[in-house]
């Protein structure tokens, strides 16, 4: 009986193995017919059905301002497209859609009419269109999300950021030069799909961060370029001017800190402005400089032995012919003039004459110093290299006209790192606007450093051409830059225009330019203003470009937290004096600079003299600050009635103070 | 029961064991994949969200933007000589 069940159970167990064989080998069979017969049609149908590519656009990166402020940025808003081939009723979408989306109803059945699988209908719609058209239930149409750029202060600094095209391309400014950082990298995903079309993620997961652009940090300080832009604005709207730009720098490193250009344009819609209203009209417009060009020539010359501060030039009242061309000053009252006075009052005819001792060839070596006819490689887009006559086209009297700014044409950015130069005590610095570059990580990219790119003049030299623009707006054509608590150094400048097909220069067409620095001893700050045909007001750099330099300072000292500090008493002399010139801000009266220099010296000893004898000093026009901090060695009880300037002091001028005495100190508004 | 007829169950079960397992690992795998997925949405939800408020910030810190407030409640910038700076 057991042998029988062992027999039964024996067969049957080689029954199911043979069945399992049969049934292996039909999969086998199959799994093969599958794999490698069909496998190749059969996984590519798959592909196409389960897998799905996702391509991430990388993030463009981030443009800031100096302290971390966000300049422009990027967004992905949703847009509209369709696919017309499953667009059943054509009219009747077309009907809904245009309703929406506000767009003109023939024109939708137009894109509904094409014979394709995509295409746009609106790109930027508001996410309240997109919920009406998600209402809809259309099949065939299909909400994109694409990037966008956004600049949330809108016109300020346009002209420097510039601006992105549809493909995410910088087409002008930082935007563009910069694109390559800030662009980034386009990565795909592979994800998969289940039968309800659903995200499934299995395998490569982790989009990593290198893919987005790097972030550019700009030297450009936000508050500094809203106070530049705004006073820019205003005065060369007063002045009717076709174009205007200015640049503020710190002049010891070379780092810009605004630059602002008129007319302003807002990057977010940039394709309602014409082309010239893009220009950064600072780095890429070439101008003759006219007078301002004189303290680069001045310290030139004194730097060759052929000139001193107090050489007498004589400026011929006016008038003076050289080579049978006749060259005029502004004022025919100037006789013999020191080159201090020249400077000063911006004679033309001494600045000529100054010219004409230079060799040719030593004023255009000068010129190359500086930095002139040279691309400034600030890291702008555009930068022009201005114009210097080749050495060989240079006229007889070519020294005379370019010593005074005519015949040379720089660049609103050359022009701002001479000045730098003037103020920091000679070395011509690396213009830059990068600070770093930053990738998502927050690793550095790239770090910008202050360069010294040469040494131009000698300390000895920028003192005595600093002092020569210290009495230019002390008293000469540049006053209405003039400051109650700091001391401005300065230069005006009014170019002709030149008349490209004639190459003659229009009779009322000027550029009318300041450049100047604050503090006078210590510079912190170097600012160039430069007004393009300005019609109104004046053509006088003195009249329209000085007092946005003014303004400027005013404002961006405080920013700063620059302090007049012990040097407040400085700004006693000048404290409460009006500017004397007529609002053309050509030249002042005709003072004697000697005596003035010689007037400040004598009060600083005054002062100290009147310190250590506890003899009560003439406050009177001071502002608070000033009087405070000129009180402050004097051991005195003081109270302040009032604000503004000083019109009264309970203890007069030149009494003995006694200790401890109480002094009552009365201010009131100008 | 015989050795081997103990051995096949035992190899049976085992496999069943190995297969559950497979298969409860590959259902975990879909389900995560799943929750990834709709985690990805929030999150790229929540980025764009951040991206809005960073620049609406942004905006409402433009400097023009203040300063007509400013203006608008009276507020003048200082005249000259009107700060003070102190030093420590």
């Amino acid at each position: 009986m057991i042998k029988i069940w062992k027999t039964t159970l024996k067969l049957r167990m080689i029954g199911i193995f043979l069945a399992i064989l049969v049934f292996g080998a039909l999969l086998t069979f199959k799994a093969f017919y599958l794999q490698v017969l069909k496998g190749g049609h059969l996984r590519e149908l798959a592909n196409t059905q389960f897998h799905a590519e996702i391509f991430f656009m990388p993030e463009r990166g981030n443009i800031y301002s100096s302290n971390g402020s966000l300049l422009a940025t990027s967004i992905n808003v949703p847009g509209i497209a369709v696919d017309p081939m499953m667009i059943t009723d054509k009219y009747k979408t077309a009907a809904k859609l245009s309703g929406i989306l506000h767009i003109n109803f023939k024109k939708v059945v137009t894109i509904l009419n094409r014979n394709l699988q995509f295409t746009w209908i609106k790109k930027r719609v508001s996410e309240n269109s997109v919920k009406k058209i998600k209402g809809l239930n259309i099949e065939g149409i299909r909400i994109v999300e694409q990037p966008v750029r956004y600049y949330p202060n809108k016109t300020l600094l346009a002209h420097v950021l510039g601006f992105v095209g549809i493909n995410d391309n910088g087409l002008s400014g930082i935007e563009y030069k910069y694109n390559r950082y800030l662009k980034g990298s386009r990565r795909a995903l592979n994800i998969l799909h289940d039968g309800l079309g659903q995200d499934i993620f299995i395998k490569g997961f982790g989009l990593t961060k290198e893919t987005h652009g790097d972030n550019i940090y700009l030297t450009i300080n936000k508050q500094l370029q809203y106070v530049t832009q705004y006073y820019l604005d205003k005065e060369a709207k007063a002045a009717h001017s076709r174009g205007a730009f200015a640049i503020l720098m710190d002049p010891n490193t070379g780092a810009i800190l605004a630059m602002a250009d008129y007319p302003p344009f807002n990057p977010n819609r940039y394709w309602s402005y014409k082309a010239r209203y893009w220009r950064n009209r600072a780095v890429t417009d070439d101008f003759e400089p006219g007078s301002a060009m004189k303290p680069f020539v001045v310290s030139a010359a004194l730097s060759e032995g052929l000139i001193k501060p107090a050489t007498k030039i004589n400026c011929h009242h006016g008038l003076y012919t050289l080579n049978g061309v006749t060259i005029h000053d502004v004022v025919n009252s100037f006789g013999d003039f020191t080159v201090n006075q020249i400077v000063e009052y911006s004679s033309n005819i001494g600045e000529c004459q100054i010219g004409m001792r230079f060799k040719k060839s030593e004023l255009f070596h000068w010129f190359n110093l500086w930095g002139f006819g040279h691309i400034p490689h600030g890291g702008l887009p555009g930068e022009a290299d201005g114009i210097i006559r080749p050495l060989n086209k240079w006229s007889k009297i070519a020294p005379c006209e370019t010593a005074f700014g005519q015949g040379i044409s720089i660049t609103g950015l050359q022009e701002a790192v001479g000045l730098s130069a003037l103020a920091n005590g000679g070395y011509l610095m690396k213009p830059y606007i990068i600070k770093k570059i930053v990738n998502p990580y927050g690793k550095m990219v790239y770090r910008a450093k202050p360069t010294v790119i040469r040494r131009i003049i000698s300390k000895k030299v920028d003192n005595e051409i600093k002092y020569m623009m210290r009495l230019v707006v002390k008293g000469g054509t540049g006053q209405y830059s003039k400051l109650v608590d700091f001391r401005v150094s300065g230069k005006t400048g009014t170019g002709q225009i030149a008349d490209p097909k004639t190459g003659k220069y229009y009779i009322s067409k000027y550029t009318a330019s300041f450049i100047a620095f604050v503090p006078y001893r210590h510079p912190r700050l170097a600012m160039i203003v430069v007004q393009q045909k300005p019609k109104k007001i004046s053509y006088y750099g003195g009249a329209v470009s000085a007092p946005v330099v003014r303004e400027v300072f005013k404002r961006t000292l405080n920013i700063l937290n620059i302090s007049p500090g012990k040097r407040a008493y400085e700004a006693q002399i000048n404290a409460v004096i009006k500017p004397s010139g007529n609002k053309n801000g050509s030249s002042g009266g005709s003072g004697n600079t000697g005596a003035a220099s010689a007037i400040e010296d004598v009060s600083y000893k005054k002062m100290f003299i009147d310190i250590h004898k506890n003899i009560m000093p003439d406050l009177k026009g001071d502002t608070i600050y000033m009087a405070l901090d000129m009180l402050a060695p004097y051991d005195l009880r003081i109270k302040v009635k009032g604000t503004g300037f000083l019109y009264n002091q309970s203890i007069k001028p030149v009494s003995k103070i006694k200790k401890k005495e109480t002094v009552v100190l009365r201010f009131r508004p100008l | 029961m015989s050795k081997i007829k103990m051995h096949f169950i035992a190899l049976i079960v085992i496999l069943a064991i190995l297969g559950m397992f497979y298969v409860w690992t590959s259902m975990e795998t879909m389900k995560f994949g799943y929750d990834i997925g709709k985690l990805t949405a929030i999150k790229a939800k929540l980025i764009h969200k951040n991206k809005k408020l960073v620049i609406q910030k942004a905006s409402l810190e433009s400097p023009s933007r203040i300063y007509k407030i400013a203006k608008k409640m009276g507020f003048i910038y200082p005249k000259e000589g009107e700060i003070i700076i102190v030093h420590d």
